[in-house]
């Protein structure tokens, strides 16, 4: 049993290194805009040598497959396991704030998503005493207070606390916490566990405890129904698909409108009950919180060691966050404007960081970048700028590794093994900019095919230090930012920026990540069908996220997985 | 095939109650010996194991003794051992192999997963699993912890081009799957000392409440069969993590039947305090894995300063403001030629001392704590500007009597990692044969 799933596993992470081994030759494209035929035969020799230039066409486990994309066929329906934040919002959704929290099974980062890991991950024996320990001192807590457990528990007052009151606690709270109604049988099993505990409320909390374990409230359960017409495909709808909606959208359990919507007739069955509930799900600020996790994860957020400094950490994180809100939720403006925004959010802590004006107030506010910063949009922000670094060095190639990785989607193989990765260091006496160093390293040939692709970005980024902060000189020496965005030139990060924004697959690449959250696993190629019908929908419409979540939750992509798991 | 072992415990649980047993033919250890003449009960404690990993290697000539053999001159990083001198090894020319053929990432990366496995390791993780859970998973079901894991920092974020799972984890309970640590002291002191968490029941006028180990009992039997319902519905490998779940739920259970056995030198710890200093934070984890030895609440630990780049600043140590592994990379042996890093490593090694010292102050048997334990304490390369031959390896303890220690043994360059944890398995008992890349063999001149 383990190996079968680590069988599973281990092909996915197969499949990105066997992409990863192409190499870099020619040019780095996008599998959307460049021939997949060659792109997708590894064993091919001289990938991009010829004309149309396609190099290492890379977007996830699209590599692998030799197939031209034809018709869309889904993907699986893993089982999904909550991630810790979806967890204690779920908790706080069921019983209010305050439970006691404790550390839970780690989550697993697969492809950059947390949510991809939801679907591949396993529970280790520690974690299974985590997630009981928790269950226990959340049941524990809930119960201490008289009044919270008489609002929990819910029976009219004066009511008898006899098994005619738990089993009505149980109908509806379990509703909750599975997110769908209780079978029989299972009413059946939590009624029998109530009954051994001895009395009313030990048998309560020993109800509240189960449910917490059950690998129905752990996992998310969305298999989908047969569908008559296609016996290879199963539809999500009904409960799971409210499910499924909630988590992407909102990060938590649905709460009873939406499992309401989802035991009517058309049991969300059809894209427009769906976009129904959307509408209202986006307008509600559980979004904005919900879908801050996606956003994180795909603007890759959550490495700032090197600052060592968790406050400005976490700053910094809200500062994106903010500006993404400002995009997607306040002015439902295009996408682009992640890379282009002359504007940023800042508080009294970042006004300082930046050397900027502080705000009166705790808060964020919106402010506009300087000229003399050289900083517009993501890029020019801290998180950007301090993710992409090692501790005390700013580096030009991991600047560009993760433009062309976590903005246009495409992937730069690893170092090959046993080569030295350090950086070069100056000689004494010779004092020289990153820049020169990295033109020196450039000289082998084995390093330059890749080296290329990332340092000729990177450079744009060499005006701010390894913490983001604005340096006039590097090594005493003038600092040159111009370069090259696959030959179109720029001469600042404000040029590279706009660059990356007008790129296609800029938007092309947010809507891959989207959809690998959505549907919880790196898509096949018969999934590109999808996306890419996904991408030319953004692109119409402006490159508005509302809309493309929109697209996507309404899509056959997102309702439908196939039979056979 | 595995030799049939009786634990003595098996047979306490069987019985149901403790009285002084007879000495059978089946109680031998896993060396095929038996105790002679005398009941388990009071001459043969069991041995302890166990993986303690500092960060980002030593500078070699501060390390190595100058002289092999016993009675060899204390080194500058070895000097906190010096009252220890007759309670460990130091072992030379050991390389650490199979990090170098591991794929995935860069050699922090790979050498964390490596540290304690010696196998070859893939972008899912280590090639294997590391030896203090090869002896978790065959003996460890005797205590109420088969291994206890933990970390003396929060799971850091970087990657270096592999997983966070290769920079956070040394014990892994098999390829690719690794054991996650306790980062947290307070949690990690609650674990030791409480099982039953606060709060309890509330109590009502309604009869009598069954007791929390009954009711925790029920709960877990009615998951289990939760998740049998649910599985029948999955596919294969949906299925197979349901199953590594009910895996857990039987851990669960198993410890919620486990007899505590308390030995004379187990008392409960001090309470925890104020741990946000590296110094204070290492040695509450440490005494409480010595409780947690000296109590038999595990036999199988594993330990970790720092994760795979130590971006800890040192100010008790070090003026530079600099994270260790930037120190590490200023220069081959940092801004002033090994003075810094030296000293850090001295400072890692006082730890360890800090161990040695709680284990060997608690009489066992006609010995110690220390003399029935086996602790590895190295790194996860041999010098911090990444190299692999020659890895700063410590061995301490006596194993029961089944290492011999006080000595400074060179062995050829190029002697696999993995034959030095072959040889800890022997030494703790182990049926195991072969272990990791190349543990085909134990070390020669370690096993008595």
């Amino acid at each position: 049993m383990a190996m079968r799933r680590l069988t599973a596993a281990s092909m996915l992470l197969g499949a990105l290194v066997v992409a990863a081994g192409f190499g870099c030759r020619g040019q780095i494209s996008d599998p959307a805009t460049s021939s997949r035929g060659a792109g997708s035969a590894p064993s091919s020799p001289g990938i991009g040598a010829a004309g149309g230039g396609s190099g290492v066409a890379v977007g996830g486990a699209g590599g692998v497959g030799a197939a031209m994309p034809g018709v869309f066929k889904p993907g699986p329906a893993s089982l999904r396991r909550l991630t810790t934040t979806q967890y204690w919002n779920v908790i706080t959704d069921l019983f209010g704030a305050g439970a006691p929290q404790s550390p839970l099974d780690p989550d697993l980062n697969i492809g950059g998503f947390f949510s991809v890991g939801a679907s591949l991950v396993s529970t280790s024996p520690t974690g299974v005493d985590q997630y009981e320990t928790a269950a226990q001192q959340i049941g524990a807590w809930a119960l201490a207070d008289m009044a919270r457990r008489t609002a929990l528990v819910g029976c009219p007052a004066g009511a008898t606390l006899d098994q005619a009151c738990a089993q009505s606690f149980l109908t509806r709270f379990g509703e909750l916490a599975f997110r769908r109604p209780l079978a029989d049988t299972e009413v059946a099993r939590y009624m029998a566990l109530y009954q051994v505990a001895g009395d009313f409320w030990t048998g309560i909390q020993a109800m509240i405890t189960g449910l917490l374990q059950s690998p129905k409230f752990l996992y998310r359960v969305e298999l989908g129904v047969p569908v008559a017409s296609d016996p290879t495909t199963r539809q999500v709808r009904g409960t799971e698909m409210a499910s499924r909606l909630a988590f992407l959208l909102w990060g938590t359990a649905p709460d009873s409108p939406l499992l309401d919507a989802a035991l009517q007739t058309d049991q969300l069955g059809t894209p427009a009950a769906i976009s129904a509930q959307v509408t209202r799900m986006m307008a509600s600020p559980k979004a904005r919180i919900g879908m801050r996790a996606f956003f994180s994860e795909s603007l890759n957020l959550q490495d700032m060691a090197v600052l060592n400094d968790p406050t400005l950490a976490a700053d910094l994180h809200e500062e994106t966050l903010q500006l993404v809100d400002d995009i997607v939720f306040t002015r439902n403006a295009s996408w682009q404007e992640l890379f282009t925004s002359p504007t940023t959010f800042i508080n009294q802590n970042l006004a300082t960081y930046y050397g900027l004006a502080a705000p009166t107030g705790a808060g964020f506010v919106k402010v506009a970048w300087p000229a003399t910063s050289g900083r517009v949009g993501f890029l020019g922000q801290g998180a950007f700028l301090v993710a992409t670094s090692t501790p005390n060095h700013q580096s030009p190639t991991l600047r560009g590794k993760s433009v062309r990785e976590d903005f246009l989607c495409q992937n730069i193989p690893p170092p090959p093994p046993g080569v030295n990765i350090q950086f070069p260091m100056p000689q004494p006496g010779n004092p020289m900019t990153t820049r020169q160093l990295l033109e020196a390293h450039r000289m082998n040939a084995v390093c330059a095919t890749c080296h290329k692709f990332m340092d000729a970005i990177g450079v744009a980024f060499e005006h701010f230090d390894f913490q983001g902060k604005y340096r006039d000189k590097d090594n005493g020496l003038p600092i040159d930012t111009s370069g090259d965005l696959d030959g179109a030139p720029f001469a600042d990060p404000r040029g590279l920026a706009g660059l990356v924004a007008a790129r296609p697959e800029s938007g092309t690449c947010l809507v891959r990540k989207f959809y690998r959250a959505a549907v919880g696993h790196v898509e096949s190629v018969d999934e590109e069908p999808a996306i890419a019908a996904l991408d030319t929908g953004f692109g119409a419409a402006g490159y508005k996220v509302m809309s493309l979540v929109t697209d996507l939750v309404t899509s056959d992509a997102f309702r439908v997985v196939s039979a056979s798991p | 095939m595995k030799p049939f072992r009786l634990h003595r415990r098996t047979l306490l649980r069987g019985a149901g109650i403790s009285l002084a047993l007879p000495t059978l033919d089946a109680m031998i250890d896993g060396r095929g010996r038996w105790w002679m003449g005398q009941a388990w009960a009071a001459t043969a404690p069991p041995v302890r194991a166990m993986a303690f990993h500092f960060p980002h290697g030593v500078v070699l000539k501060n390390f190595t003794p100058a002289t092999t053999g016993k009675g060899y001159a204390m080194t500058p990083i070895l000097t906190p051992l010096a009252a220890f001198q007759n309670d460990f090894n130091v072992l030379s020319g050991v390389d650490q192999v199979a990090l170098r053929m591991g794929v995935g990432g860069g050699d922090h990366a790979r050498g964390i997963p490596c540290f304690a496995t010696a196998s070859v390791g893939n972008p899912a993780g280590s090639g294997g699993p590391s030896f203090d859970q090869v002896l978790a998973s065959e003996l460890g079901a005797a205590t109420k912890f088969r291994s206890l894991v933990a970390h003396n920092q929060p799971a850091g974020t970087i990657t270096e081009g592999a997983t966070t799972a290769h920079m956070n984890n040394i014990s892994w309970s098999a390829a690719g799957k690794f054991v996650p640590a306790e980062r947290d002291p307070q949690a990690f002191f609650n674990t030791i000392v409480g099982a039953v968490p606060a709060g309890g029941p509330p109590t009502t006028t309604l009869g009598t409440p069954v007791p929390l180990s009954a009711q925790k009992k029920s709960v877990l039997d009615h998951v289990n069969a939760e998740m049998t319902s649910l599985s029948a519905k999955v596919g294969a490998a949906d299925k197979a993590r349901l199953d590594d779940y009910t895996t857990g739920l039987r851990e669960l259970e198993r410890q919620l039947m486990a007899p505590a056995f308390v030995t004379a030198g187990c008392v409960q710890p001090a309470p925890v305090g104020d741990t946000t200093d590296f110094v204070t934070r290492a040695k509450v984890f440490l005494r409480l894995f010595a409780t947690a030895f000296k109590c038999d609440l595990t036999r199988y630990a594993s330990f970790a300063l720092a994760c795979g780049f130590d971006t800890h600043v040192y100010p008790d140590v070090t003026t530079i403001t600099k994270h260790h592994h930037d120190i590490t990379h200023s220069g081959t042996y940092g801004p002033d030629g090994g003075v810094t890093e030296t000293n850090l490593s001295t400072y890692y090694m006082s730890l360890l001392a800090f161990l040695l010292g709680e284990l060997k102050a608690a009489p066992e048997g006609g010995g110690t704590v220390l003399d029935n334990s086996v602790i590895y304490f190295g790194s996860e390369m041999a010098e911090g500007w990444h190299t692999f031959a020659n890895m700063p390896i410590v061995l301490a303890g006596h194993a029961g009597g089944h290492l011999s220690t006080g000595q400074h043994l060179r062995f050829p360059a190029g002697t696999v990692m993995a034959k030095v944890f072959l040889t800890i398995l022997k030494a703790a008992g182990s049926a195991t044969t072969t272990f990791g890349f190349g543990g085909t063999d134990v070390l020669p001149g370690l096993l008595v």
